[in-house]
């Protein structure tokens, strides 16, 4: 595989990861503080108790 | 066709749950105890007619009076008094039949709202093994609504309640409000009018109560039962977890003959597989400890042991009402700290938020897994128990026993409480249906793997990033790793955990830890790997740190996962449940002060002990 291809698809992997786990932990932030949201449903603690979040 | 708003209220475990399930197709949670649904649910269906039905699923309640928040929620929506919920056009309050004398006084209760609604006699298979028979149109006569009969768990079960959504709405029954003791009257009325219930079938429940309940005996079935679950989690899950690990071994064996040295490759099989397959393997344990929750909460057995436990929680200062949200937390401790909305004392309720981090979750079973293959042999105590299943029996005792003591010393410090007695519905005993504990397996396993590809994978891959680079300078004499920036972290950690007697690699690994607990493992997998001076030396985890660590390095390790706060979402919905970082603060202070102690008091008794 040519260098430059290795390159680019580790850069995708590692910045797609980065991007990913930014993402949920502002998501995670936002939900922590919004003590009226209730559970926002995105079921990522395992066994979540709520289908759709509350409105 | 304009959609038909539809609520599903009743007492708690009735089979609201299960008919909403069943109706909507979803999957939801369903067990046979009372608080299971916190929340209220929503789902769509279309009648056999064609008539297109929005489904909420409320929380269990016992009256509409009630100050509880999950209860408070039904009646919100009952009465329409939900921001942004229109008010359901049809009440359909279930019932179950086995128990209409509790359950027929909340329906009365519903009646009151005056708006329209339907009564379904739910579990009418249970009714009729136990040969209760209900003339059921003399108790819509003497309801003034409409009662079908379902059976929730059986796909037929539920054409009757199909057919009445597609005729018109029932009317609204009129009448004068009643008060509780005329309530009582009518209740005892209807029963006595519509429905016969003989008792020799409650005798059989009974008969098991006279054991399960015992004080003595009831203990000790709830011990063997437990430890039989965690013999059965070493005993039974070895053949599948060799099937995965050789399964991880040849992709990693394909991609190593597959590819040319470069950072793709390192990428590929020191970061992901290693990272994932570290973690994976742990799947067949996991579902097999669920397999034992899920038939445990489907009997009927679980509301028992909270009635057994209550005792010895009123002695920590809690009461049998924190068992559901303590038991939840071994799953996962998010929904066990949601469930405490159904605990009406804000001191207790607070009380057992702060304890529920120290149940054992099933994220900390692999690391548990991980530790206690590598140092505790797979050897017989006793020509009978596995001693590696004991280990793992002691470690979720001793979780146990912390919170409690946890929850006796801030009793100390909340003053008197004031009497809050435990009434708690017992159910009746059934077996558990395939289904729905097939199910719940299922879900377990797509939660797990779902992890795997959300959380696992790129948090390894940012591992692997931080283990390889920068690259080690050319007059490296140390391994590479430990010029990279892990490497780095890893020994700046150091002095904190050096007392507990950790090495670099675990200060790296405890901090992607934080977001998942089970990371933590293939963290440490990258770690090794990228470590290894070839790809044989990557493959076994357990045998690279048995080699590298001392049995008091991974004790010590094993006493800090029972206490410390490592999950960033359990420290989430702390801040969210409590509404305030100041108690958010004294659950993540208080866990990683415990958490020290326990691993620093373990390592050095385990160096005294060992000479």
């Amino acid at each position: 595989m040519h260098a430059n291809a290795e390159f680019a698809i580790v850069a995708l992997l590692v910045g797609g990861s980065l991007f990913w786990v930014a993402r949920a932990a502002w998501r995670g932030i936002r939900a922590a503080n919004d003590a009226a949201a209730g559970c926002g449903g995105c079921k990522a603690c395992g066994s979540c108790p709520t289908a759709v979040p509350r409105r | 066709m304009s959609t038909l708003h539809v609520a599903l209220v009743g007492n708690p475990n009735c089979g609201k749950t299960a008919l909403f399930n069943r109706l909507t197709g979803s999957r939801e949670k369903v067990a046979n105890y009372a608080g299971v649904t916190v929340e209220r649910k929503a789902g769509t269906l279309v009648t056999p007619g064609g008539k297109p039905v929005y489904l909420l699923d409320l929380p269990g309640a016992y009256s509409l009076a009630s100050a509880s928040p999950d209860e408070k929620i039904t009646r919100d929506v009952c009465l329409g008094q939900v921001n942004g919920e229109k008010q359901p056009d049809l009440i359909v309050c279930v019932v179950d039949a086995t128990n209409l004398r509790l359950h027929l006084r909340f329906a009365l209760e519903v009646r009151e709202l005056g708006r329209p609604m339907v009564v379904v006699l739910n579990m009418m298979d249970a009714a009729a093994r136990r040969g209760i028979y209900i003339d059921r149109e003399k108790l819509a006569k003497r309801l003034g609504v409409p009662v079908v009969e379902t059976v929730a768990v059986s796909r037929d079960g539920i054409q009757p309640l199909l057919a009445l959504l597609d005729d018109t709405c029932p009317l609204v029954h009129q009448g004068l409000p009643l008060s509780r003791a005329q309530m009582h009257a009518d209740v005892t009325r209807m029963l006595n009018d519509a429905v016969d219930v003989p008792r020799r079938t409650a005798a059989i429940d009974d008969r098991i109560d006279g054991v399960v309940l015992h004080p003595l005996w009831g203990l000790v079935l709830l011990a063997a039962t437990m430890f039989l679950m965690f013999q059965a989690v070493y005993a039974w899950a070895t053949p599948f977890m060799d099937l995965i690990d050789a399964g991880v071994a040849l992709v990693g064996d394909w991609l190593a003959a597959s590819l040319p040295d470069g950072i793709l490759r390192s990428l590929l099989i020191d970061g992901i597989v290693a990272g994932i397959g570290g973690v994976i393997i742990f799947l067949p344990q996991i579902l097999i400890l669920f397999l034992f929750i899920l038939a445990l909460e489907e009997s009927g057995y679980l509301p028992r042991a909270a009635f057994l436990l209550d005792r010895f929680m009123a002695g920590a200062g809690l009461t049998g009402r924190s068992f559901i949200p303590l038991l939840s937390s071994f799953a996962c401790a998010v929904p066990g700290i949601m469930a405490t909305r159904s605990i009406q004392d804000p001191r207790e309720r607070l009380a057992t938020i702060l304890v529920a981090p120290l149940m054992t979750c099933s994220a900390r079973l692999p690391v548990y897994a991980l530790l206690i293959a590598a140092f505790i042999p797979q050897r017989e105590v006793a020509g009978l128990f596995n001693l590696q299943g004991l280990v793992l029996f002691a470690l979720y005792f001793a979780a146990i026993v912390s919170a409690m003591g946890v929850a006796w010393f801030m009793s100390r410090f909340r003053g008197n409480a004031g009497e809050h007695a435990l009434l708690l519905e017992l159910p009746s005993y059934h077996l558990p249906d395939p289904r729905d504990v097939l199910i719940g397996l299922v879900e377990r396993g797509g939660i797990f793997l779902r992890r795997v590809g959300t959380i696992i994978f790129p948090m390894t891959v940012i591992l692997w990033f931080l283990a390889s680079f920068p690259a080690a300078p050319a007059d490296a004499v140390r391994p590479a790793i430990e010029y990279s920036y892990a490497g780095q972290l890893g020994n700046w950690l150091l002095p904190f955990f050096a007392p507990l007697g950790f090495t670099w690699q675990i200060c790296i690994a405890l901090v992607p830890g934080l977001a998942a607990r089970e990371v933590f493992v293939g963290a440490l997998a990258t770690v090794y790997a990228l470590g290894a001076v070839d790809d044989a030396a990557a493959d076994q985890l357990t045998g690279l740190i048995a080699a590298d660590w001392s049995l008091a390095t991974a004790l010590a390790l094993l006493a800090w996962y029972v206490f410390a706060p490592q999950c960033i979402s359990t420290i989430a919905v702390i801040r969210r449940e409590t509404n305030s970082w100041k108690m958010t603060g004294v659950a993540v202070v208080y866990l990683t002060v415990l958490a020290w102690l326990a691993a620093f008091a373990t390592y050095r008794v385990t160096l005294a002990l060992s000479g």
